[in-house]
């Protein structure tokens, strides 16, 4: 029997932006880069926003 | 809250204000009366003018909330159908991409059924597959091989 991949955790978009603390047009843009993940759904995997907040936090330290 | 042209009532003795059009329609719909003095048709008490100015102020902001909210609703729902796009466009490429290393993954099994028929009817392509080929036929085959 075929196995299907499991869903991944995903964030809402409301979520995403509280999370990043942008507006939804920025997670567009975010999304339209390629560094957010959007899924079938409207919403974005964990994983992406995660990477997204990471990266955020790494370039808050630097400056 | 607008400031009030104050008139004193002549009858009452209170005080009465000059109410602008907007205030004076509202008075009416609320059933506020009007007082007729100093030459106006209708003037508002000035208490009257005054809860009744604040409730349109209230109103106002609250529609002014409402709009806001609507429209961050809309600006939401356009970006989540947006995010929707994206994604299907995204596992359109996946799906045609697997669906590419599916077939290209077939093409050495291809071949060697091809020269095992080949050799099997005594065709000399058997030994070496491009022979006799014409050449563009040639170039695809070495360039579907550098594809695997």
């Amino acid at each position: 029997m075929a196995r299907t991949a499991p869903a991944p955790e995903t964030v809402t978009l409301a979520d995403a932006m509280a999370r990043l603390a942008v507006n939804s047009r920025h997670i567009l843009t975010l999304a339209l880069d390629g560094r957010l993940e959007p899924t079938l759904s409207g919403d974005l995997t964990a994983a992406s926003v995660d990477r997204v907040a990471a990266q955020r936090a790494r370039a808050l330290e630097d400056s | 809250m607008q400031p009030f042209n104050v008139l004193p009532d002549p009858e009452t003795g209170g005080l009465l204000t000059v109410a602008t059009e907007p205030l004076l329609a509202r008075a009416a719909a609320e059933g506020v009366p009007t007082v007729a003095a100093w030459g106006f048709p209708a003037l508002l008490p000035l208490a009257d003018a005054a809860r009744l100015t604040a409730a349109i102020e209230r109103g106002d902001e609250l529609n002014g909330r409402a709009n806001a909210a609507r429209d961050s609703y809309r600006e939401l729902a356009g970006v989540k159908r947006a995010l929707v796009t994206i994604a299907q466009q995204r596992a359109a490429k996946a799906e045609e991409a697997a669906a590419r290393a599916a077939h290209a993954a077939t093409i050495p099994a291809r071949r060697a059924a091809d020269a095992e028929e080949a050799a099997r009817r005594g065709d000399p392509r058997s030994k070496n597959p491009d022979e006799g080929l014409p050449p563009f036929v040639a170039f695809e085959r070495h360039a579907e091989k550098a594809a695997v």
